[in-house]
């Protein structure tokens, strides 16, 4: 749990963590250096971390902290390539489906528990079915309704599981199963390098909570004693890892525990850390010059947006033309670079830049900074009741400042009046937005969970999302849905990314949110240390690194 | 003697109570559900937020909650939190810290705070006198977090890379052992230090002059003796009850510090509770940290017949 990153993981809405497991498809330069590099083998580093929210438990990680330890312990059925974010196979020896409905899956030799326990397709069926199960309350939940017979196991609200097995999951043999999808769905495989998809060992089930203090994962390193909380993590090498180039290069990592930004920079200096990936603010001006090429500097996938009460107020924010007009007003290029110095980069798509299917440019005019034209379009369009924009934001999250600077410019830009409401609680402006109680403009930010241009628009813009997802805004196209469906139902991901691409058109037109930043990863690492690799979900692929 | 000690623990008994109701009361009225901070930004699932609804009985009215929470608390059990873990063990894990961070300040408080203003009302006027003032002011306009921060730069930062001295940890770190809490027993510290040199000073000047210390004097008595036994030793009851009444602040009152310092202590513990609305757990540490301040003060006054004789208790 981290209350002062501001940086990343507070200041995201919907902030799902991501999972991808360690990766080791050496496609990256950094690591293919390392391969044949002159680097020692062993040694321990430390890394900056923040308190876990929950014991360490997959299908219940749903934060980045957690998930960067997880990541390392486990070993998911896919991985995501570092530089291209395209998924691969790891635990799975195939995924394959003729109709994107019935998938089978089946596994690699060789993988095993630390504690010895074989990896079989029975571990797979066990964890999904315990994650999907809502008296577990785990947070992965929403991650399994997709497959058959997911109701069954999460009816709602006051109402018991019939059943504690999912109707869509198979176990053929000890090596392969079977997924039966409730519709299809083209990005499935995408989906499978998510935390909550990781399998579990019998140890779970047996005692839970030992396992959430020290979990026995299938991954490169193993937990070393029990999770230190507020202090320290510390794993080791798992000498059984079958993987011949994805073995862990270090003895042992220990994930130290900060509360706040500046104190482990500070450790970085000194090099009591040797690697973090969350820099405070206040270092972000000197942080290149004092580090140098040991500073990794580059866009991550979380976005941010100015949303609208689009169902509940369409007479100030129904005219997709005010909704462009306010896009056009924000200079965002300022914003990005004088109040978060660096750390957001201006939005041009309503998908992250390292998402495959991403197009530079995508927004053209609207994300344009035109004063003029926002003001000519603004008054043809009729403007808005009253002649005020109301803006919303959650006071916990640093974004007063940004909020504040969007504000003065419509002011200046569009001649409104602009009044600001900070809520104590980004759950709070959703409450009183589901109430009536509240009609204005909000801010909102997204992060992925899995590198799919789906996961950026079915779960904030489709009708399902209204009630099960972070449609907060209400915004309702029926083409923006059946294109949506098409692309689910594709026969190959590229087919299915052209749809989306498509869908993400349409969302560009009718502008339901406005992108306004993309969310930039800063790390930086000492001279002991080499081959450290931040990828698109802000984990360091601590596998490969090794000392200098 | 006894009998007063009794007396006070009894006393003390409404006035816990008291606090575990007010404090359960003001985290009850926290805008903010707990179950959906637990998610950070995100909207968790209905069903499952229904589950953990159910589970820590978040529907129950206010009373039937606290009546729940007392009658456990009678039973020695101080609850779980929200993220199920046992509040006792979280508190177990956080005090030692804190303890040993408020210690640390207690001292260097006390041997520092107390010589320096025993030397300034020694050499009242003298050029030692203005420097313990001018000094101890800086002290008190300076906030603790630019004095932790500074300091945290050029000793742990600075001292280590650019002239190789490892010695004052950046941040806390269980091999540095005693080291690590230094630094932040100091800038936890530095505030009541300037006040506790202010107070020996002005107390001491005062006691210097009165009768007793003359007739000391007079007697042929040796400087030291005199300034320790007579002089100090009267001068000394406003600061024990200072340093009494600080023991408290310490102990609750390190977020900044713990935070600068990472040390995984109470005020650090309390802070996150306090934002996650992890209302066990602050009921408890509040509570806890309630007993404190009363043993605090209950020694406090037990210390005043010490050091004054003529102070009897009824």
């Amino acid at each position: 749990m981290r209350l002062t990153k501001t940086m990343r993981w507070t200041a995201l809405a919907a902030c799902t963590a991501l999972a991808i497991s360690a990766c080791s498809t050496g496609s990256d330069k950094k690591s293919s250096d390392g391969a044949n590099g002159s680097g020692k083998k062993g040694g321990s580093i430390s890394i900056e971390s923040g308190e876990p929210q929950h014991g360490l438990v997959p299908q219940n990680t749903a934060e980045s902290e957690g998930a960067q330890v997880l990541a390392q312990l486990f070993a998911g059925l896919v991985e995501y390539d570092r530089k291209t974010n395209e998924p691969g196979l790891r635990v799975a020896e195939s995924i394959e489906s003729p109709d994107s409905k019935v998938w089978t899956i089946k596994l690699k030799d060789g993988y095993t528990f630390h504690n010895g326990e074989k990896v079989t397709a029975q571990s797979f069926v066990d964890a999904w079915n315990w994650g999907a199960n809502q008296d577990n309350a785990a947070e992965g939940l929403p991650f399994f309704s997709k497959i058959e017979g997911a109701e069954e196991l999460a009816p709602g609200k006051d109402k018991k599981p019939a059943t504690d097995k999912l109707k869509g999951l198979k176990v053929v043999d000890d090596k392969t199963f079977t997924v039966t999808l409730a519709a299809p769905f083209s990005q499935f495989k995408i989906m499978l390098g998510y935390t909550a998809f990781y399998p579990l060992p019998k140890a779970f089930f047996q005692d839970r909570k030992a396992f959430e203090e020290a979990p026995v994962g299938n991954g490169p390193f193993q937990m070393d004693g029990k999770w230190q909380h507020n202090q320290q993590i510390v794993i080791k090498r798992y000498e059984n890892f079958p993987e011949s180039d994805g073995k862990a290069k270090l003895d042992s990592v220990t994930f130290k525990i900060y509360d706040k930004l500046e104190t482990a920079y500070n450790d970085l200096r000194a090099n009591n850390i040797q690697i973090t990936n969350k820099l405070p603010i206040s270092a972000m001006a000197t942080v290149a010059q004092e580090f140098g090429d040991r500073y990794i500097y580059k866009p991550e996938s979380g976005v941010g947006f100015i949303g609208f009460p689009i169902a509940t107020n369409p007479a100030a924010y129904g005219k997709p033309e005010i909704r462009k007009a306010i896009s056009m007003a924000i200079d965002r290029e300022s914003i990005t670079k004088q109040i978060f110095s660096g750390t957001r980069i201006p939005a041009d798509d309503f998908i992250s830049p390292i998402i495959p299917g991403y197009r530079k440019g995508a927004m053209g005019d609207a994300a344009k900074y035109d004063p003029a034209k926002a003001k000519q379009l603004f008054d043809t369009a009729g403007g808005v009741p009253n002649n005020t924009v109301e803006l919303g934001y959650n006071a916990d999250g640093g974004h007063k400042e940004w909020i504040e600077a969007v504000g003065n410019q419509l002011k200046k830009n569009l001649g409104v009046e602009v009044t600001f409401k900070p809520f104590e609680k980004f759950g709070k402006i959703l409450d009183e937005l589901g109430a009536k109680q509240y009609s204005g403009a909000f801010r909102m930010a997204w992060q992925m969970d899995y590198p799919s241009m789906e996961n950026y628009l079915r779960p904030i813009f489709s009708k399902v999302a209204i009630e099960n997802g972070s449609n907060y805004g209400g915004y309702v196209n029926e083409q923006f849905e059946s294109v949506l469906s098409q692309a689910d139902q594709a026969k190959s991901q590229e087919e299915g990314l052209k749809l989306y691409q498509q869908a993400d058109d349409i969302l560009i037109k009718d502008l339901p949110y406005i992108p306004v930043y993309t969310y930039m990863t800063s790390a930086a690492y000492t001279k002991t240390v080499k081959n450290v690799v931040v990828d698109a979900q802000n984990r360091i692929d601590l596998a490969n690194v090794e000392l200098a | 003697m006894g009998r007063y000690v009794v007396r006070r623990i009894i006393q003390a008994i409404p006035v816990i109570l008291g606090a575990t109701f007010l404090i359960y009361a003001l985290v009850f009225l926290l805008p903010g559900d707990p179950i959906t901070a637990l998610a950070g930004e995100k909207r968790q699932d209905p069903a499952v937020v229904q589950v953990l609804r159910d589970r820590y009985h978040l529907d129950d009215p206010f009373f039937i909650q606290y009546w729940d929470y007392l009658t456990g608390l009678f039973k020695g059990d101080f609850g779980e939190d929200y993220r199920g873990n046992q509040v006792v063990d979280v508190m177990r894990r956080a005090f030692p810290y804190t303890i040993n961070l408020a210690l640390t300040a207690l001292a260097i408080e006390m041997v520092v705070g107390v010589t320096a203003g025993v030397v300034a009302a020694l050499r009242r006027g003298k050029f030692i006198d203005n420097v313990v003032l001018i000094s101890t002011l800086m002290v008190i306009s300076i906030p603790v977090f630019v004095i932790g921060f500074v300091l945290q730069l050029l000793l742990g930062v600075k001292l280590n890379t650019d002239y190789g001295i490892d010695f004052f940890p950046v941040s806390f770190n269980e091999e540095a052992g005693f080291r690590s809490y230094l630094l932040p027993g100091y800038v936890l510290a530095s505030t009541s230090l300037a006040y506790v040199a202010r107070l020996t000073r002005t107390s001491l000047i005062e006691v210097m002059r009165a009768d007793y210390v003359r007739t000391a004097v007079a007697k042929g008595l040796s400087p030291l003796r005199v300034v320790v036994r007579h002089g100090l030793r009267n001068a000394l009851i406003p600061i024990v009850t200072f340093l009494g009444m600080d023991l408290g602040g310490l102990m609750g009152g390190a977020v900044i510090t713990e935070g600068i310092f990472n040390i995984p202590g109470v005020g650090h513990q309390l802070f996150q509770s306090v934002y996650l609305r992890e209302r066990t757990i602050i009921v408890g540490i509040v509570s806890a940290l309630v007993m404190v301040y009363l043993f605090a003060n209950l020694v406090v006054d037990l210390l005043y017949a010490v050091l004054d004789p003529r102070i009897r208790y009824e």
